[in-house]
């Protein structure tokens, strides 16, 4: 019951989450300068031609009445029709979205198997040599431009030792598998390291807090103290910590799916950007808007569940 | 644990708004491209697929509403034109086997190939081709090249009849443009939205499957009347953006022909011993715009400045590899009647000083910003070495990196002082180019284009090819006398591809046919 309460709080704050974004979004793509009629028919187009896909696409009526048109569109459950493509732009967003989603998912499931050995190989001596090593590794993966390193996977891991492909999404769960370890890898590698130190610092904390001690005292073995006692309430921060990190993991997904050629939302949006595609970018945006908030509100729950002392309220 | 709703929208708003700042200042790619012609040592064999990685995705596959110059790629393998353009530059017979005029220029009679089909086995007539031609015409681009035309229409099921108000000497040439393709009439029966997803032509192939934002997947059509073609089992085109990472699939055995790549590639394909590079003659032409409604620009003297100032051959070898060629007008070797005599001023550093030094003593300001493509490799080289030739010369230059939406509109609007850029022809008349030339640049930058105008008119009308080629000559001396489209030099367009594909033709207009294209043996 709390926590059907919790939930719809949190997704009726949402709302104006959302719409705030779409708004934003929408006074900012028409802020930059290019005519998504003269970015559709380039620089051979005649005039006429120009001003008669601008009254086609509505683009000769007021900012304000243009954006009246999509929320009054939106709230049909109606996206708008891509400029471009002629097609629904939410048909073609949610045809793309898997691959950002076998993405996100794959870089999580690789953040969490690099960081969580780190940190606990880091925080069960601190100041020895491999704390030290860990945090020495942290700081290179945490400076490393993630668009460099994916470079450098392809051209040494795909291209030169032919072990992984250079680019794609595969076919079916292994080759999708397979095709996205290296982007995976690659956004992973970013965010390791703030996971790691979050991770170590609460671990250590929890070290010496005054149940591990009487867990010992009582004389259960290191390792139940470690993974149920140490592990499982440290954990509880970091979680919400990686949910937080779902808004830059999906700034990383534009970079990395453009190095890799994996043609998920974030190549989408940015094609859109280019073609000046208005309601391709309000439908892309939308849709990774409701997701960060979706995730957010997950870790959220996620973080009360782990840890009862974290109200849900 | 609730965050405020606040600050969680402030983070989006960064968000969104480092996307869309990053995305217009420019960590584009994408680009034009085409070829020369196929390497035909190893003989083909029949069967393969061939696996084309493209730059972006068609947005349509109806001929004459194509946006993008990458559907070049695709739609020739579905649909064919009357007349093709041999690597001669000369348009030949395809669809249409004999044209004739009548004596005043203002008639044409085609005579159609019989025996062919469509891939839906209904055969091709006179009214499919009316109908397309007629689509053609009033399309968004070829309202000016295709005005004269006054009627087309269907003589007999394989004549078709042309009347214009004007002669059109370049008629067939300009049949020979890849959007110009022959599609049924009426779009086969179902509406234009439809038809551009699913596609019917002439072809040597047949669309067997479009999945938007990942494959468009052709297979041979049983109807081609070609006997023995096409040899490929199917061809299958995926989109990737980043010219980079299209190679690298190359590389890596994941794709056979990588169009658009950089022109700096060779250093790349060093240590690949399958891809083979080929390079087309020298088509983009580069360009540096000069507005003549900037007060500076206004003044001859500091065009002429500038013109003297800039290193061209430092701009071929650092930008373009060795590729590029020198050359001061505005219509590139590949097109008819392009005068190649006429040359850029050797590089005068100390007399283009003079000329400013002169100008901005009668109060010229001598600060200015060049923009240019971001998506371009060679400008960002170019654009560097003429800041440094031009402050040299006492100028104040800044550069702006701008996507192709965003600076395409700031020209139109007249909204710049320089522009770095690119242009490619479409087809080997001159006629094409020069009405774009006009249309574009020419009015958008405050050239004098009322004489050179008139003068194209007189040039596309003429029927006499020695008098024709004469006023083409004239035109080219006008705009390069005029120094407000200063040329840079002419790029070849290059294109990776796999050593073991032959039996190709790359169009050096930017279009390739598969239809005898095959695997080695």
């Amino acid at each position: 019951m709390v926590y059907a309460r919790f939930l719809a709080r949190r997704l009726l704050q949402a709302i104006p989450v959302v719409l705030g974004i779409t708004l934003v979004v929408f006074l900012l793509i028409h802020l930059v300068p290019g005519d998504p009629a003269r970015a559709a028919l380039g620089t051979r187009a005649t005039p006429g031609a120009i001003a008669q896909l601008q009254h086609e696409w509505g683009l000769d009526q007021s900012l304000f009445s243009q954006y009246g048109l999509f929320l009054e569109r939106l709230l049909s459950g109606d996206l708008g029709t891509s400029l471009r493509y002629g097609q629904p732009a939410g048909e073609v967003v949610l045809e793309v979205l898997p691959v950002t989603l076998w993405l996100i998912g794959y870089s999580m499931v690789l953040t969490c198997l690099l960081a969580v050995p780190l940190a606990l190989l880091a925080a069960s001596r601190p100041g020895a040599i491999r704390d030290r090593a860990v945090s020495i590794v942290s700081v290179a993966g945490l400076s490393i431009p993630n668009f460099w390193l994916g470079l450098i996977l392809v051209e040494y891991v795909a291209v030169e030792a032919q072990l992984l492909p250079a680019s794609g999404f595969g076919e079916g769960i292994g080759g999708h598998l397979e095709s996205l370890f290296l982007p995976s890898l690659t956004i992973a590698v970013g965010i390791v390291p703030l996971l790691v130190r979050s991770l170590r610092a609460e671990l250590l904390k929890v070290e010496g807090s005054e149940y591990v001690v009487t867990a010992r005292a009582k004389g259960l073995t290191e390792r139940r103290i470690r993974l149920r006692h140490v592990l499982r309430n440290a954990l509880a921060p970091s979680v919400a910590l990686l949910a937080l990190m779902t808004s830059f993991l999906l700034g990383g997904t534009v970079v990395v799916e453009h190095v890799f050629g994996l043609g998920g939302v974030g190549e989408v949006l940015l094609k859109a950007i280019y073609n000046r595609d208005f309601p391709m970018v309000q439908a892309a945006t939308l849709i990774l808007a409701l997701f960060v908030v979706a995730v957010n509100i997950l870790g959220d729950l996620a973080q009360a569940l782990l840890d009862p002392r974290v109200e849900a309220r | 644990m609730n965050r405020p709703v606040g600050v969680q929208l402030r983070r989006a708003i960064v968000a969104a708004a480092l996307v869309i700042a990053l995305a217009v200042a420019g960590c584009g790619g994408n680009g034009g491209s085409g070829g020369s012609e196929g390497a035909t040592e190893a003989p083909a064999k029949a069967g393969g697929t061939l696996r084309v990685a493209l730059e972006s995705e068609p947005s349509t596959l109806n001929p004459f509403q194509v946006i993008e110059q990458v559907t070049a790629y695709v739609i020739p393998q579905v649909m064919e034109t009357l007349y093709t353009i041999g690597p001669d530059g000369k348009p030949q017979p395809n669809l249409a086997t004999k044209a004739t005029t009548s004596k005043d220029g203002l008639t044409w009679t085609l005579q159609l190939r019989e025996g062919v089909k469509f891939s839906d086995g209904s055969p091709m007539t006179a009214a499919d081709v009316a109908f397309s031609l007629n689509e053609l015409r009033t399309g968004p681009y070829f309202a000016g090249l295709f005005e004269p035309i006054e009627k087309v229409s269907a003589a007999s099921p394989t004549t078709v009849t042309i009347k214009t108000s004007k002669p059109m000497p370049a008629l067939l040439g300009d049949l020979g443009l890849f959007v110009a393709g022959v599609v049924p009439d009426n779009y086969g029966g179902v509406s234009e939205k439809e038809f551009a997803q699913e596609p019917v032509g002439t072809g040597a192939f047949a669309l067997s499957s479009w999945k938007h934002g990942q494959a468009i997947t052709l297979v041979p059509n049983k109807q081609y009347w070609r006997k023995g073609q096409p040899l490929l089992d199917q061809i299958v085109y995926t989109f990737t953006t980043d010219e980079n990472a299209r190679l690298a699939q190359l590389r890596g055995g994941e794709t056979d022909f990588s169009r658009a790549t950089p022109l700096t590639v060779k250093s790349g394909l060093s240590n690949a011993p399958d891809v083979r590079v080929e390079e087309n003659p020298s088509v983009f032409v580069d360009y540096l715009l000069l507005n003549q409604n900037d007060p500076a620009f206004k003044d001859p003297r500091v065009r002429e400045a500038v013109n003297l100032a800039i290193d061209r051959e430092g701009m071929i070898t650092a930008g373009t590899d060795g590729k590029g060629t020198l050359g001061a007008s505005f219509l590139p070797p590949s097109v008819t009647y392009a005068d190649d005599s006429l040359q850029p001023p050797a590089q005068d550093v100390a007399g283009a000083k003079k000329l400013l030094g002169e100008a901005v003593k009668d109060g010229v300001d001598p600060s200015f910003t060049i923009k240019f493509y971001s998506f371009d490799s060679f400008s960002k080289i170019a654009t560097q070495i003429a800041q440094q030739d031009l402050e040299e010369a006492g100028f104040d230059v800044k550069l702006q990196a701008l996507d192709e939406a965003a600076l395409n509109s700031q020209i139109e609007a007249g909204e710049y002082e320089a522009v770095l850029g690119l242009y490619l022809p479409w087809i080997a008349d001159p006629s094409e180019l020069t009405s774009f030339y006009l249309a574009f640049y020419g009015t958008n930058s405050g050239a004098d284009v009322e004489a050179q105008t008139a003068l194209a008119a007189k040039a596309n009308t003429e029927l006499d090819p020695a008098k024709r080629e004469q006023l083409f000559i004239q035109l080219q001396q006008m705009v390069a006398d005029e120094e407000s489209m200063l040329i840079l030099n002419y790029q070849p367009i290059v294109t990776a591809v796999s050593d073991e594909l032959s039996g190709f033709y790359l169009n050096p207009f930017g279009f390739v046919a598969f239809n005898e294209a095959g695997f080695a043996g």
